[in-house]
């Protein structure tokens, strides 16, 4: 908590004017020349100010080196920024709404992603680490941990012309709060609010029940934007989400031009961007590109810039060796840090897992290093129940581990003992349930289980049958991709602890009991060793599921998109191209 | 007499899709497997769909919903099915059409060719080339197109799909392509028909005797007999515009148009019952229409041609 | 006129010999079929590897040397599934054609042969209805709703190819009914059932033969669609249609050889049932000859 405050107020400090400062310091009205582009490199002039506001842009590395991607070309010093030109980004399915209120999904957020902005932000460049100002200059927090102060900037305006001010704010937390329908999105990240005043026009404070580590976490989340309150309330000031759904209205740098259905979302450039000089681009269209393969035709014919991002679209092995062989000079790729998680979930109530020793097994044998060269192209990291993240085991020790070292063999050896003491000499047959845009990586697990005898037998099931089918806990084993937006165990916790109704059938109050400390703890280093060790209980002792893989991805861009900051940012980490330009067309 | 016809279609997407595993429900509230779903929270969603009410009320409230024109909305996105049917059926219809067409344009002279040289080896390679097209999927032959055109022309077709009235151009430089591809699988049986009736009409005495005489009679011979051919054969073409509409499904995909096709797929995927219902009757109606007036239209023909 | 009653052996053999002669496509066409029904019976025999064995050192090795026509991306080889797909595609067409059309024959001839009443609610309920609706939709939204497995596909294919088949049975059988020796056979007191299986049956097995060769074909093709749709048979079933549409496609470039052999593998076969039955037709049907 006191690294926080200190870092909040350093994001008071004036920035030095010429010198890079953060994006979301205000701007010196600069009567001629275009704002300086801020370098890639902390190059010349003045040094940075406070390291939070900085944009160090090297990828948020973890312990194990994935493959190197190819040197992004970095915007040289000296290059001025271009206006004009259209960005075109490819997007793989049609948002159903456009409004990030009460939709979760990142296909509604990455294409608002520009419209919006936050309170508070993670740094796009070490979202695991730090969280930067950005429609809130500074915050407070109490030192129980319990009352979170807001203080927003002045002079903002939403795109409709009216002023943002702490009346959006105290309604967005006291909605999310009390959800007055089903459909808001990630509600229970305000939970534990238990009260919300406006202290001034331009000041917010939110009391919680208890403390809790990761509110700031959850605030800053990429699917929290804040949206208009005036548009969220009817004639008679009850809440609706009717306007939201069609219109888009924000705060941030480009506005909602055109939706055409199936085919694209259009935005334009703000001109009334908080940010003097902001955005360089006239505007983004986002292509809908249902196929993966004609995704990558289109970018390679130049007809999209920017190739999309989400599970399941990033670039593919044979894709990234056509970029990095016969477009080099010409494109780059970028790598995204998904925070995504193969895993398998076991049943604990069906057999075969309800045996710890199988699930033990499973453990054991499971060759990660090879999920990881042949799902991923070994783009990715190995790892437990949570994301290779502060709040996890540590990396270097992870991969000493049994189930994680290689090579495999002593672990593979003592797996068969476990599963002849269970009773599994011969092996035994089960059904894996697998989601249809996944059925690849069940075959892969398919066949590495079946070395020690699981011999599973794939049921394919679309999305809507699958999470039909978990939450009535049907089958022994569910193939399980998911994502972790903040790296914290809260964002597992609805898996593992017994309130949780997905998928686990133990009421293990151990697990229950180290959720909440976790969350509880104020001391953020303390929080952290707590987490680790939760994070061991649930991989390592427990194994309520193993984890096979952390994927990453993959997105590629031509190189006339200069300033993308996005190589090492989250795949939920908002990118909005506000400082971002073409050079020709 | 197509009402019945129609009746069956409507129980049949009806109580097919309340049979399917899965759950438009449980999609919501886990906001497509990103939260969890809450016992409390299902509920109200499946009240909210209507899903809690005995099935054969559903039924009639749906097709009471029909007799009205009110189609309802899409549980996905909110939005009125006719909103979405407006703007994806021209697509799905003019691909359908254009892919019809290709299809005739292919199918015809190669028919004729092979008619016209039965048994020798313009036949039969014309007939090999024609049934190649049969053993492609469309999907595939889709993927082949934009790979090329991609790595050896170095183009693509323009991007954010437009309608023929907005700007002709780049609507064809966008269509023909999935035309193409769907349309040489379907002119695979249309070449066999055309070789068929032509050879039919090319039997009859009087044809033969005139073929006998020379050049100058042999090119009377072919117009009259194209023009005898022609009418079944553009017939069942249109029967073709109803076939197309299968093909749509995966050109649509792969090309980027936003049509029905497309939209089913996806509908079916989320368990998106009005949109699936409505969309599958539509399709059922214009498939059972086109049908209808080929029919009528052969009937009517029938006894000329058989004069001839 | 509608033929009657089946020849003699050696005159069957005889016929045989001809046809090869005077339709040497359908003679290929044929004998592509022969062979693949070869292949698929000897496939233990031929394959070299177990179509499932994945050596992930091996992966995506290219044709030639150890792995005739190289692996897979999980190191399996391309070879040896092809051989197994010839297992799987005969299996899934040659099942849903033969249920699909066998019912729809049966539905066909009662259609055609007793009319009336029986021939309304046939055509109306079952047939018309079933044909409303686009093939490729109708079985995406079966599969769907019983699941992807190969049983399930094949049932979704026999259910879209039923009406059609049943329509051009029923026509057969109706231009029977109405021959003055089944009329006469009426009036001397010959019971339906003799005169449906001595008369109408075999009017309608060759218009039903040419017509379930092209079913054969395109039952392999829906099913290579299904699997694009990411409904066809789960993995990691070898079928021609899903090594197509899948990891081939994703690897044209990189790989080709994971789509180009299912693909040519899948061609071939389609090409080969539908050469036979064109040809089958050209002989088969009296009006041609």
């Amino acid at each position: 908590m006191a690294a926080l405050l200190m870092m909040a107020t350093a994001a008071c400090a004036p920035a030095a004017a010429p010198a890079p400062s953060s994006a979301s310091a205000p701007r010196a009205e600069a009567p001629s020349a275009a704002p300086s582009p801020r370098p890639a490199q902390a190059s010349t002039g003045a040094p940075p100010p406070a390291a939070q506001a900085t944009r160090v842009p090297q990828p948020q590395v973890a312990a194990t080196p994935t493959r190197v991607a190819t040197p992004v070309p970095a915007v040289q010093p000296g290059e001025k920024p271009v206006y004009g030109g259209t960005l075109t980004i490819a997007h793989r399915t049609e948002p159903a709404t456009l409004n990030p209120f009460k939709e979760p999904s990142i296909t509604t957020h990455h294409v608002t992603f520009p419209i919006y902005e936050y309170v508070l932000r993670r740094d796009p460049l070490d979202p695991w680490n730090k969280i930067v100002p950005d429609l809130a200059e500074s915050w407070e927090v109490s030192p129980d941990g319990r009352v979170y102060t807001f203080r927003l900037r002045k002079n903002v305006q939403w795109q409709d012309g009216k002023p943002f001010s702490a009346e959006d704010v105290a309604f967005f937390l006291k909605t999310k709060a009390n959800p007055p329908s089903t459909r808001i999105a990630l509600a229970a990240y305000y939970r534990s609010i238990t009260k919300v005043e406006i202290v001034d026009p331009y000041t917010v404070r939110a009391t919680l029940e208890r403390p809790d580590s990761v509110f700031l976490m959850h605030v800053s989340e990429s699917r929290q934007p804040i949206t208009p309150a005036h548009l969220m309330k009817d004639a008679n000031g009850k809440y609706t989400d009717k306007v939201l759904d069609v219109r888009a209205i924000g705060t941030g740098p480009f506005k909602l031009k055109d939706w055409r259905h199936g085919v694209s979302v259009v935005l334009e450039k703000n001109p009334q961007y908080r940010i003097k000089g902001l955005p360089y681009l006239d505007g983004i269209t986002y292509y809908i590109i249902p196929d993966r393969s004609t995704q990558f035709a289109a970018f390679r014919s130049g007809r999209v810039d920017l190739t999309s991002v989400g599970g399941g679209t990033y670039l593919t092995p044979p894709e990234l060796k056509i970029v990095k062989e016969q477009l080099t000079g010409k494109a780059s790729i970028y790598l995204v840090k998904t925070a995504l998680q193969y895993a398998v979930r076991f049943n604990p109530a069906l057999k075969p897992f309800d045996d710890l020793r199988v699930r033990r097994a499973v453990h054991l044998a499971t060759n990660r290093q090879a999920a990881l060269d042949l799902l991923a192209d070994g783009i990715g990291v190995m790892g437990g129940a949570i994301y290779p993240s502060p709040w996890s085991m540590p990396q270097s020790e992870v991969i000493k581990m049994p189930g994680f070292r290689q090579p495999k063999d002593q672990d593979v050896a003592e797996a068969k003992k476990l599963m002849a003491e269970a009773g599994y000499a011969s092996g035994t047959d089960f059904i894996l349930a697998v989601r249809q845009p996944d059925q690849k990586e069940g075959e892969w697990l398919q066949n590495e289980m079946s070395k020690i005898g699981l011999r599973a037998k794939l049921r394919v099931l679309p999305l809507t049958a699958y999470y039909d089918s978990s939450s009535k806990h049907e089958f022994p084993a569910y193939f399980q991709l998911l994502s972790m937006p903040t790296g914290h165990p809260d964002d597992i916790a609805e898996y593992y602890t017994s309130s949780g109704q997905v998928y686990s059938q133990i009421a293990d109050p151990k697990v229950d009991a180290l959720f909440d400390k976790v969350a509880q703890t104020v001391n953020e280093a303390d929080a952290r060793k707590l987490s680790a060790a939760l994070d061991h209980y649930l991989s390592v002792e427990q194994v309520l599921g193993v984890v096979i893989a952390h994927p990453d991805g993959y997105r590629a861009a031509w190189n006339r998109v200069r300033n993308l900051h996005l190589d090492g940012a989250g795949q939920l980490d908002s990118q909005r191209y506000e400082d971002t330009w073409k050079t020709g067309e | 007499m197509t009402f019945p016809v129609l009746l069956g279609v409507t129980l049949l997407t009806f109580f097919v899709m309340r049979v399917m595993p899965g759950d438009a429900a449980t999609a919501i509230v886990t906001a497509g497997g990103q939260g969890v779903a809450r016992e409390g929270d299902l509920a109200r969603v499946r009240a909210e769909l209507g899903l809690d009410k005995p099935l054969h009320v559903q039924y009639g409230e749906w097709i009471w919903g029909l007799a009205r024109l009110d189609l309802g909305r899409s549980w996905h996105s909110g939005r009125p099915i006719v909103e979405e049917i407006k703007l994806r059926f021209p697509v799905t219809f003019e691909l359908a059409v254009l892919t019809a067409l290709t299809s005739v344009l292919i199918a015809i002279p190669v028919g004729v060719i092979s008619a016209l040289r039965r048994d020798t080896l313009t036949d039969h390679v014309a007939r090999v080339v024609s049934v190649f097209g049969l053993t492609l999927p469309s999907f595939w032959t889709g993927t082949l197109i934009l790979f090329f055109l991609v790595t050896w022309f170095n183009w693509f077709p323009p991007m954010g799909f437009v309608g023929p009235f907005e700007d002709p151009v780049a609507n064809i430089q966008q269509i023909m392509w999935p035309a193409l591809a769907v349309g040489y699988y379907l002119s695979a049986y249309l070449a066999r028909m055309t070789r068929a009736t032509m050879l039919e009409v090319m039997r009859q005495d009087y044809i033969r005797t005139a073929w006998s005489k020379g050049l100058r009679e042999r090119v009377i011979v072919v117009r009259h007999a194209m023009k005898n051919m022609l009418l079944p054969v553009v017939t069942l073409a249109g029967i073709q515009v109803a076939v197309a509409l299968e093909g749509s499904v995966v050109a649509e995909s792969i090309f980027m148009l936003p049509g029905m096709g497309l939209a089913l797929v996806s509908a079916i995927q989320e368990r998106d019952y009005p949109v699936i219902q409505t969309f599958m009757l539509l399709l059922a109606i214009v498939v059972m229409s086109v049908n209808l007036l080929v029919d009528i239209t052969y009937g009517w023909l029938d006894p000329r041609i058989r004069y001839n | 006129m509608p033929v009657s009653a089946a020849s003699t052996r050696s005159g069957m053999v005889a016929s045989l010999l001809r046809f090869c002669k005077r339709k040497p496509l359908g003679a290929i066409g044929g004998l592509g079929v022969a062979l693949m029904v070869v292949v698929a019976l000897a496939a233990p025999i031929i394959a070299p590897y177990d179509p499932y064995a994945m050596d992930y050192g091996a992966a995506l090795t290219t044709p030639g040397g150890q792995y005739l026509l190289g692996t897979d991306n999980f190191g399996r080889d391309v070879f040896s599934r092809i051989v197994y797909g010839a297992r799987i595609s005969l299996y899934v067409s040659l099942l849903a054609i033969a249920l699909g059309t066998g019912t729809g024959a049966v539905l066909g001839v009662v259609s055609g042969y007793v009319g009336g009443r029986a021939d309304i609610i046939i055509q109306r309920s079952l047939v018309d209805v079933v044909m409303a609706f686009p093939t490729l939709v109708l079985a995406l939204g079966m599969v769907s709703v019983l699941g992807p497995s190969v049983e399930n596909v094949i049932i979704a294919i026999a259910t879209v190819q039923m009406p059609r088949s049943a329509r051009i049975v029923r026509s057969a059988a109706i231009s029977v009914r109405e021959c003055e020796y089944v009329t006469a056979a009426k009036a001397l007191g010959a019971g339906s059932l003799r005169i449906v299986f001595l008369h109408v049956v075999p009017n309608c097995i060759a218009p039903y033969i040419v017509y379930a060769t092209a079913a054969l074909g395109a039952a392999v093709i829906v099913e290579a669609s299904l699997s694009f749709l990411g409904v066809g048979s789960p993995p990691p079933t070898p079928s021609w249609g899903g090594m197509l549409a899948g990891v081939g496609r994703e690897y044209m470039e990189a790989a080709p050889w994971m789509a180009l052999y299912p693909g040519v593998a899948l061609s071939l076969a389609v090409f080969g049932f539908n050469l036979l039955g064109d040809s089958l037709r050209d002989v088969l049907d009296p009006r041609l000859r």
